[in-house]
């Protein structure tokens, strides 16, 4: 389905369900430009003094994630809404973002719901699609123009058959799951039942394949596969799917403690001095 | 930059100043306490690292911007960070912060904070951000800063005519 592997997560979202989460249209933007290696999640270890049940000082390795540009980062050409992702990183080239603190930029540069959404709704993927009258634009709302409702129609009919079967085929007839999963772009983070971790039933060989078969019939740059580099032979295909489940998780309950913390009343925690140690 | 320094900006960039795993880290501090939002923080931060380089190849004193200043303030605090973590077991060397004497040296601070931004253009082969490093007509005249209870007061800018 060509309309679907132009548009982003955030734009289906709203196209299928104006009234869709705000928290959920950021979260499948992130997972869509890690998708896409616009950014990247780096992993370090390092050692930090913890407590052991005898309440002595032990030193243990802690694992923490940072966000950094991905390698696609440079000739990837982001959509608005996806700028309250980038922007940092355009603005100073080495910075490296605890996770955690991403969410934060994240949650301050999308400013509100009706902002977030206000800025999707001006992607040219949109175009004719959705409209915003005069009272819905101060009092909030989007309605669907009947080009719209056409298009929500027909990706729902779409995406339907595809998220019941989607675990079957994979283990079945995974060609054919590979190339639905590519008509999608970066849509395939809506597929509710998609299982990640059968995502490593898919071999390389079959991957490089449907590249080549996808790369004639469509003129997108917004497909997730085209910034895979599936001849780079350090990169590993279910490496690479191996952690969404758990940044999703994360996502999501970062993005909760950045909407509690970003707030200026603070808890005793958070002023004066901590004491030494 | 030499090969030399390049090690070095990359030991000094990669230098962890939060603690991940507190729940109110050392960027969201400066955040709260300069009323910055989370990504110019961040990009100070960066800007902060940038000065100390500068400082540890050069022979002679160098002035930060008051952003970069804040965050400089800032990590002198964190004690251990700064002292232990930082100065000792990676840069090896003390760095000092020397506070102004007075409004006498308002001048020298003005020309070394003009060297400070042409040494950054030589090593970092961009200009700095003029949002974080403004010009050293700004840097010195821009200086008025206190410490508001802002539970008891309210904070209103003054209106801009130009």
């Amino acid at each position: 389905m060509e309309i679907l592997s132009k548009l982003s997560p955030a734009e289906t979202m709203l196209l299928i369900d104006s009234t869709c989460r705000y928290k959920d249209m950021l979260k499948f933007t992130f997972m869509d430009l890690l998708l896409k290696r616009v950014i990247e999640i780096k992993v370090e270890n390092k050692k930090v003094l913890a407590r052991d049940k005898y309440a002595k000082k032990v030193q243990v390795i802690k694992s923490y994630n940072y966000v950094v540009k991905g390698r696609n980062f440079i000739k990837y050409k982001p959509k608005g809404h996806e700028l309250v992702f980038l922007s940092p990183y355009q603005k100073s080239t080495s910075i490296k973002i605890l996770f955690k603190h991403l969410i934060k930029v994240v949650y301050e540069n999308s400013g509100s719901s009706k902002s977030f959404k206000s800025t999707v709704l001006n992607s040219i993927n949109l175009k004719g699609l959705l409209k915003v009258n005069i009272l819905q634009q101060l009092f909030g709302g989007i309605s669907m123009t009947a080009k719209g409702n056409q298009t929500k129609v027909e990706i729902l009919k779409y995406l339907k058959p595809i998220d019941q079967n989607i675990n079957n085929l994979l283990k079945g007839d995974k060609k054919k799951a590979l190339e639905l999963l590519l008509s999608l772009g970066g849509n395939i983070f809506l597929l509710n039942n998609l299982d990640f971790a059968l995502l490593k039933k898919i071999d390389k060989l079959l991957l490089d394949e449907q590249k080549s078969n996808y790369s004639e019939s469509y003129d997108t740059t917004n497909d997730w596969w085209y910034y895979f580099d599936f001849y780079d032979n350090n990169e590993s295909f279910d490496f690479y799917f191996d952690d969404f489940d758990s940044t999703i998780n994360s996502f999501e309950s970062d993005y909760d403690a950045a909407g509690c913390s970003s707030c200026n009343t603070g808890c005793s925690s958070c002023g004066g001095c901590g004491g030494c140690d | 930059m030499n090969e030399e320094e390049k090690i070095l900006w990359n030991k000094i960039l990669n230098f962890n100043i939060d603690d991940p795993d507190s729940s109110f880290t050392f960027t969201d501090r400066l955040c709260r306490e300069n009323d910055w939002r989370m990504e110019y923080a961040l990009r100070t931060i960066i800007e902060y690292k940038k000065f100390i380089f500068l400082i540890c190849i050069s022979d002679s004193a160098q002035t930060p911007s008051d952003q970069v200043d804040q965050v400089w303030h800032l990590h002198l605090l964190y004690t251990q960070s700064y002292w232990k973590e930082f100065c000792k077991e990676l840069l090896n060397t003390e760095i000092h912060h020397g506070p102004t004497k007075g409004w006498e040296e308002r001048g020298f601070f003005k020309d070394q904070y003009a060297t400070t931004l042409t040494y950054y253009i030589q090593k970092f082969k961009e200009k700095p951000p003029i949002d974080i490093w403004p010009t050293p007509q700004k840097r010195i005249s821009e200086i008025n800063f206190s410490r508001v209870n802002r539970h008891r007061n309210w904070i209103i800018p003054k209106i801009k005519f130009n």
